[in-house]
């Protein structure tokens, strides 16, 4: 090999890592900027709503002497300015201040709220994407045929009928009228505060402390809220699983599979299903990235004490500490979910690679 | 493939857990299943709370003084005082029952008494509103409020105010007796316990608090050597169900003992359930219809008597405000002393129309109507709208939050509005004209909020002077009630920008396999009598 090609491969060598740097610190940079103006974004939404936070704390027939003492303890009656510095500098610490109501902090109402969350959005998700994404790819399969019909009918109905009403239907019928399932909460009332929280995933505590009453209860109460969610799940998914095998399934890649004799399930499988497996990924991380905001809805109706009932009701008394909290906390959420579908797409497609 | 089956194998396990999960049971017998809209429940410290739904907590942590007799209203019980004695001079001597003992262990002390009250003053708590009102301030209390011996408690009086009214005021959740040493253990740069008994407590009652998270659960632990007995309940769970609809489910597939604020469809479909007893307790206070007097046009009393003949009451009652309240004409109802009958409200819209005429509306006006967007103040708003339309007088109805509702009301900037008044004195005439017609200040700056006469910037010397009399008098009960009477009288004859819509009902439902549950119309509602059929 002569110098100088020895020269060209070091120096194409050099322009691959200092691209591959290049893109992670892009990569880093536009991660950061988001972070950024979320946090400035998160304040100034904090502090432009129109509710008087004071209020909500002191009641409405306080005097005006509590209503300016509790407007100095808030830090409310300091300029905008010294109140963004105060907060940037509580975020460093991981300090998301208090809540206006209780009183305390935030960060522990998060922690407690959070798993709820997550235990219903994972059993959702599990549901939505294990039954969906077959039921999408059986429906492109059978293109125009009754059974292709079906599921979009399916898709259509889960995608039209409000979330609350089949919730509502759904406790009366399984609930109230057969009794198949628990009802509101996430466990039978009279096993609230029974289990030793570890980590906060009821289903998860419940079996680790052996505790097999409270982990069916558990189990027949998540069934019900997840299916319904699930249900709007799988008409998505289903949809768009069906609109991406459609588009592989026309490939030339496709025919030449089938004029070589693959069998037509290792057609549709090995080959057309694996093209899209990216795609689905970003879909279903979204999916669930979306769910963690937490369905109020949902957990209105289930009374599921979840991250979407504290917001709501956070923002319902403009209790601003927790608006931007948790604002902040779906920011990072689906920034993170942004990074790992990335990283996946490296796994899943060779091109990247 | 292979992931595709093992995700939909793990699938249908999970679909076939549903038949295995075993059968819905009743509450347990030993534990008290409680559901409501936790919305407002905002802290646990007796002597800063102004939500009903801290008030039951509250009331099973502490204890009172005093306490209501359910079965005579007006009627005192003892409480953590076994005898009280009025002094010539107003005050009051508590004796201490000697039995009572802290959670912690202690004896309850007249010292406790004397912090716990002393605190709601210096601290600046909501509680404070009573303890204003009779006097006391940060600077006196030391003197007021005096622990004469371990157990003798002596209010002394601070200003000219009957005893009575204070008594009746010292069975609420104000006038809890915290564990002073407890509190004290727990303080944070001398704040008297505030931010720890928010979500702590340090009481004498019956039940001991193991955990509550906001908007989501309070669950409550016996306290097996509670001074008056050990409960009946080994567990009492409060559980934040904001959806009426969901709590009728739960009552009545028996999973829940308890559901309150339920709407008026819910109520009517449990009433019909012969496990289900829905009781009524009769509140203290009404839903209003309320003008300001800033406005011009409203200002005109022929015009405020004019509109008071457009509302048809009987009807809103019978239909709109249906299980949420009692018909009513004025704002002493019949059962407190110094009620007089038929005088108030009367309901004929051809007078209406006639005098509108006369005061020079014949065409009407046009004007906003606040209201609170919950159930039943939006309907109770859009039914006299329907009303004042047939007399020409154009409403918009502007529904909102507390803030949006509330608040222009409590700063004097609206029009027309309709809400909900507590009387501060549930069994005594006071409260009841105090809260309505009472306004000793009309200046925008005195910030009465919290008297209805002065957010409708609506004066009468004549029955303030009255009602400062009427509540200075401590040795004749019958002078007293005669003054409230003719206060209430001056009041009605003024043409008043307050008009009482209905009596305030707050329904709630219960199992009928519970025995001596019984409601406190100010929701101080006690637990530790409560037990169960099987």
């Amino acid at each position: 090999m002569s110098h100088a090609t020895d020269n060209a491969v070091r120096a194409s060598g050099r322009r691959l890592n200092w691209r591959r740097y290049s893109r992670w610190s892009t990569t880093l940079a536009s991660v950061a900027t988001t972070l950024a103006l979320l946090v400035v974004l998160t304040f100034v939404i904090g502090r432009l709503m129109p509710v008087d936070p004071v209020i909500a704390v002191v009641g409405a027939d306080a005097d005006r002497a509590t209503y300016l003492k509790v407007q100095q303890e808030l830090g409310l009656d300091q300029p905008l300015y010294r109140q963004f510095v105060i907060f940037v500098g509580q975020l460093f610490r991981g300090d998301f201040g208090t809540t206006l109501l209780t009183g305390r902090p935030v960060m522990d109402d998060i922690v407690r709220v959070l798993p709820a969350t997550i235990e219903l959005a994972t059993v959702t998700i599990i549901l939505g994407a294990g039954i969906g994404i077959p039921l999408g790819v059986f429906a492109a399969v059978n293109r125009g045929r009754a059974a292709d019909h079906v599921v979009r009918l399916i898709a259509l109905l889960g995608h039209s009928t409000p979330i609350f009403w089949i919730g509502m239907v759904g406790l009366m019928v399984f609930y109230a009228k057969l009794g198949w399932v628990g009802g509101s909460g996430r466990v039978d009332i009279y096993y609230e505060g029974m289990t030793d929280e570890k980590t906060g995933f009821l289903l998860l505590d419940s079996l680790l402390a052996g505790d097999m009453d409270v982990f069916w209860s558990a189990v027949s109460h998540i069934i019900l809220p997840a299916s319904v969610l699930a249900y709007s799940k799988i008409a998505y998914l289903s949809r768009i699983t069906r609109s991406f095998m459609l588009e592989q399934l026309h490939q030339e890649y496709v025919t030449t599979a089938r004029a070589k004799g693959v069998s037509a399930r290792n057609v549709v499988w090995k080959h057309a299903f694996k093209n899209i497996r990216v795609q689905l990924v970003t879909v279903v991380a979204l999916s669930y990235g979306g769910m963690l905001e937490g369905a109020v809805l949902i957990e209105t109706v289930f009374g599921w004490p979840g991250f979407g009932q504290y917001l709501t009701n956070a923002l319902v008394i403009g209790d601003m500490n927790v608006v931007v909290a948790c604002t902040l906390i779906i920011g990072c959420v689906f920034i993170t979910l942004n990074l790992i579908s990335d990283l996946l797409y490296k796994f899943f497609d060779p091109r990247i690679k | 493939m292979s992931h595709i089956r093992y995700l939909l194998a793990a699938t249908s396990v999970l679909a076939a857990s549903i038949v295995m999960a075993p059968a819905q049971a009743a509450t347990p017998k030993d534990q008290l299943i409680i559901g409501m809209n936790m919305v407002n429940l905002t802290s646990l410290d007796p002597h800063n709370v102004n939500s009903y739904e801290s008030y039951h907590i509250i009331s099973n942590l502490y204890d009172t003084l005093v306490r209501n007799d359910l079965t005579a209203p007006g009627k005192l019980l003892p409480g953590l005082a076994k005898s009280w004695t009025v002094q010539p001079d107003g005050s009051i001597e508590f004796t201490l029952d000697e039995r009572a003992t802290f959670q912690s262990g202690r004896k309850v002390t007249a010292e406790d008494v004397a912090y716990s009250f002393s605190r709601a003053v210096k601290l600046g708590l909501l509680a404070k509103t009573y303890y204003d009102q009779w006097g006391y301030t940060p600077a006196n209390v030391a003197e007021k409020f005096i622990a004469k011996d371990e157990k003798t408690f002596v209010l002394k009086a601070a200003a000219p105010i009957a005893p009575s009214l204070k008594m009746s005021a010292l069975t609420r959740a104000y006038a809890a007796v915290v564990d002073s040493k407890e509190v004290e253990k727990n303080a944070k740069n001398g704040d008297m316990g505030r931010a720890w008994l928010a979500s702590n407590a340090a009481g004498s009652g019956p039940f001991k608090l193991n955990r509550w998270n906001p908007n989501d659960i309070a669950l409550l632990d016996r306290f097996d050597d509670y001074w008056g007995g050990k409960p009946s309940m080994r567990r009492v769970v409060v559980r934040h169900l904001p959806e009426s609809q969901t709590q009728r489910l739960l009552l009545e597939k028996g999973d829940l003992d308890v559901g309150f604020q339920l709407v008026s469809a819910d109520i009517d479909g449990l009433a019909k359930n012969p496990d289900i007893v829905i009781d009524r307790l009769k509140g203290s206070g009404f839903y209003y219809f309320n003008m300001s007097t800033e406005d011009p046009d409203l200002k005109k009393p022929e015009v405020r008597r004019a509109i008071r003949y457009c509302i048809n009451y009987k009807d809103i009652n019978d239909v709109v405000m249906k299980n949420y309240g009692e018909y009513t004409t004025t704002f002493v109802p019949e059962e407190i002393p110094g009620y007089i009958p038929n005088i108030g409200n009367v309901y004929d819209p051809a007078k209406c129309k006639a005098e509108l005429t006369a005061a020079g509306y014949p065409n009407g006006f046009s004007k906003q109507i606040l209201a609170l967007s919950s159930v039943p103040y939006a309907d109770l708003a859009a039914a006299i709208q329907q009303n004042l339309t047939a007399a020409n007088i154009k409403t918009e109805i502007q529904t909102g939050n507390g803030d949006q509702t509330y608040g222009p009301m409590r700063n004097r900037k609206f029009q027309l509005g309709v809400g909900r008044t507590a009387s501060s004195a549930p069994d005594d005439p006071d409260g009841w004209v105090r809260t309505h017609a009472y306004n000793p200040d009309n200046k925008p700056d005195a910030t009465l909020s919290n008297l209805q006469a002065w957010r409708s910037s609506f004066e009468l010397p004549e029955v303030n002077k009255l009602l400062d009399e009427a509540a200075a008098i401590t040795d004749d009960e019958a002078k007293r009630v005669q003054l409230y009477k003719k206060a209430l009288q001056i009041f009605e004859d003024s043409a008043p920008p307050i008009i009482p819509i209905s009596r305030r009902v707050d329904p709630y439902a219960k199992s009928a396999r519970l025995i001596n549950y019984v409601g406190d119309p100010s929701w101080m509602t006690r637990w530790n009598a409560v037990e169960k059929k099987d």
